[in-house]
């Protein structure tokens, strides 16, 4: 008896001393499509590091650049703050081989200088298993290209959840590589229902991700990176797009979640066990089914990357995001 | 530091190494060899693996040591005989309880610089995923500078990332014409370009304790001073600025040149190491140790 009661008592302490400790690192993407950096602007002392969707690989391994008219100018706004600003860089398979990979790194390098980027972020999906050594070669080039440039500068690599080793076999990245030649690995934890209605992240695949993160990449540079969207399904018409808290079908053609509920009415339900919002409404005969990330997801999950002791997290994606998750990251991430 | 060495297939006699446990970190054997087709064979004999057993009960790390011939590189290394080898490796470790595997494949071209960071690369992730996870030391030849790297199929920087170790060989100057096996000098480039390409934590200085001698076209390694056999009377000399001890005789009429191991020599470059920054030191190899050196180790490596 006396011995169970100790054993709970400690219990308590380690989850109290688990939700202590130093701030976490914190950052996040801003898209080319919305680009909406008033969270940003509003709150740059949470702000670790940024990272903006400004270039992509094309097949001959030249950059296409998306830059907004005001790229030098966040830039600098972001140096001042010291936040780190990363380029992330999407690519298909003939971007990244042999000499339109060697370019495409040359250039990487080109644009870090150029325009005093800090990192780049690579986050090239959905290539598979066949493209795993191209992608390793890749990485590894452009790693050895980064760190050896006169201002040493990081790379980051985001990557694919995945819950186990079966399914990380099929992927283009390997987590452990990843781990070693990366100076941070983002774990993008969201997408998890995509034909199908259903969660953007369950409680259940978040830990299982972590997990297996965990034992792949060091937890010093693991960053987990969680959503701040949702999705929409139009259940009768078999198709769903991504919505942000604070879109409007007047200036972004897609309506937002407060849009959607102020619009229909009635009130998103939290559901568990998957810990996170749903909502239903119907328009022009049409059921829809929107899953929603919202503060009090993000509050759990943010407790979970810090029990497990890892770098930080990372947002998809900043633009348009409910203000209400700004607390959260003052109380639980940055505190 | 930490301190280790490798043990040659052809060692059996292992008691000044069980004498001198509390010297050494680990261990790596050269007992397996790699086929064209990525299958792994070894001569594990009772007698290694009985010292492997007693390695790991004292908590020295048992590596293996893979290296290839002309006849398996760099085929070993690339498409599917690589896969097989990672997936053979990971078993060899399950098997025979190791802490890792030291890749040391040597005499392959720069040409697949691409193979070869493919190999560790996919070894890492195989090791990793093991329970426990063991460790990859890529053990590779020395350059004095970004040019030399350049052309050879070692890309420093990328295996201090890759590897949990990297072994750079600090040995073997003089080949073909009789010199010293490391003069001070070029010892001197190496280590600082070395260092400047790899982690501290992960830079291993892999150091002679061996020696050599020329005769006509001819050389063999020597483990100690009798195994040249000098003529009577005929003593080594200590040489500068080269830093190592050497002699010369004729005998049946073929003139020798022999450059010696010595413990002198191993003082200064530990010396020299731990001024560079190193998580520690190799030796190559286990064989020609003696009570002198490892009282080197305990007193300036280990300390």
């Amino acid at each position: 008896m006396r011995r169970t009661a100790l054993l709970a008592a400690a219990a308590i302490v380690s989850t109290a001393l688990a939700g202590c400790g130093r701030p976490m690192y914190f950052g996040g993407w801003v898209s080319e499509w919305h680009p909406d950096v008033s969270l940003l602007k509003d709150n740059p002392r949470l702000f670790d590091s940024v990272s903006f969707s400004w270039c992509h690989i094309q097949a001959d391994g030249s950059l296409k650049r998306v830059a907004p008219a005001d790229r030098d100018e966040l830039v600098k706004w972001a140096k001042k703050h010291g936040i780190k600003v990363y380029v992330t860089i999407g690519s298909g398979v003939p971007g990244i081989t042999g000499k339109a990979g060697t370019r495409a790194v040359k250039e990487l390098v080109a644009v870090c200088e150029q325009y005093g980027f800090d990192g780049v972020d690579v986050d090239i999906e959905m290539l598979g298993k066949p493209a795993r050594d191209t992608y390793t070669l890749f990485i590894t080039r452009l790693a050895e290209a980064l760190k050896t440039m006169k201002t040493p500068r990081r790379l980051s690599v985001t990557l694919q959840e995945v819950q186990n080793e079966k399914d990380e076999a099929n992927l283009c990245s390997d987590y452990a590589v990843a781990g070693r030649l990366a100076d941070e690995v983002r774990i993008m934890c969201y997408d998890i229902s995509w034909d199908e209605p259903g969660p953007i992240m369950s409680r259940e695949a978040f830990a299982r991700d972590l997990a297996f993160a965990k034992s792949r990449i060091p937890a010093d540079k693991l960053v987990m990176a969680v959503p701040w969207y949702g999705r929409d399904w139009n259940i009768t018409d078999k198709t769903h797009e991504d919505i942000l808290w604070r879109m409007t079908d007047a200036r972004d053609g897609i309506m937002g979640m407060d849009e959607i509920v102020g619009k229909f009415g009635g009130k998103p339900v939290w559901r568990e066990p998957e810990g996170e919002l749903s909502y239903t409404y119907t328009v022009g005969g049409k059921l829809h089914e929107v899953w929603m990330a919202d503060p009090r997801q993000f509050e759990w999950m943010v407790d979970e990357v810090r029990k497990a002791g890892v770098r930080g997290v990372y947002i998809w994606q900043l633009e348009y995001a409910s203000p209400e998750f700004i607390p959260v990251v003052r109380r639980k991430v940055k505190r | 530091m930490t301190f280790g060495g490798w043990i040659p297939d052809e060692v059996r006699d292992f008691s000044l190494l069980k004498r001198n446990s509390g010297a050494l970190t680990s261990v790596s054997i050269c007992a397996f060899t790699i086929e064209r087709d990525g299958s792994l064979t070894d001569t594990i004999s009772p007698v290694h693996a009985e010292f492997m057993k007693w390695a790991n009960a004292n908590g020295i790390i048992v590596w293996a040591t893979i290296g290839g011939t002309r006849r398996s590189l760099p085929w070993a290394i690339q498409g599917r005989a690589r896969e097989r080898l990672v997936k053979e490796l990971a078993a060899a470790c399950a098997k025979y309880g190791l802490g890792g595997i030291d890749v040391d494949i040597e005499g392959i071209a720069g040409k697949v610089r691409d193979d070869y960071t493919l190999f560790i690369a996919k070894l890492v992730s195989a090791l990793q995923a093991m329970t426990p996870p063991r460790q990859v030391a890529a053990t590779v030849m020395d350059f004095p500078s970004a040019e030399d790297e350049a052309g050879g199929p070692f890309d420093y920087l990328v295996l201090g990332l890759l590897a949990d170790e990297v072994r750079v060989m600090l040995y073997d100057y003089s080949c073909d014409a009789p010199g010293p096996i490391m003069p001070r000098e070029y010892f001197a480039e190496e280590l600082a370009f070395a260092r400047s390409k790899i982690p501290k934590e992960k830079f291993v200085a892999a150091l002679p304790w061996y020696g050599r001698d020329w005769c006509g076209g001819d050389t063999e390694d020597l483990t100690r001073l009798e195994d040249a056999d000098p003529p009577p009377g005929v003593v080594p000399e200590w040489r500068e600025p080269e830093g190592e001890l050497s002699l010369s005789f004729t005998r049946d009429g073929k003139r020798h040149e022999v450059w010696l191991p010595d413990p002198r020599k191993f003082a200064w470059m530990v010396d020299e190491v731990r001024k560079a920054g190193a998580s520690g030191i190799y030796v190559w190899h286990l064989g020609c140790a003696s009570p002198e050196y490892f009282k080197l180790v305990r007193g300036k490596v280990r300390r």
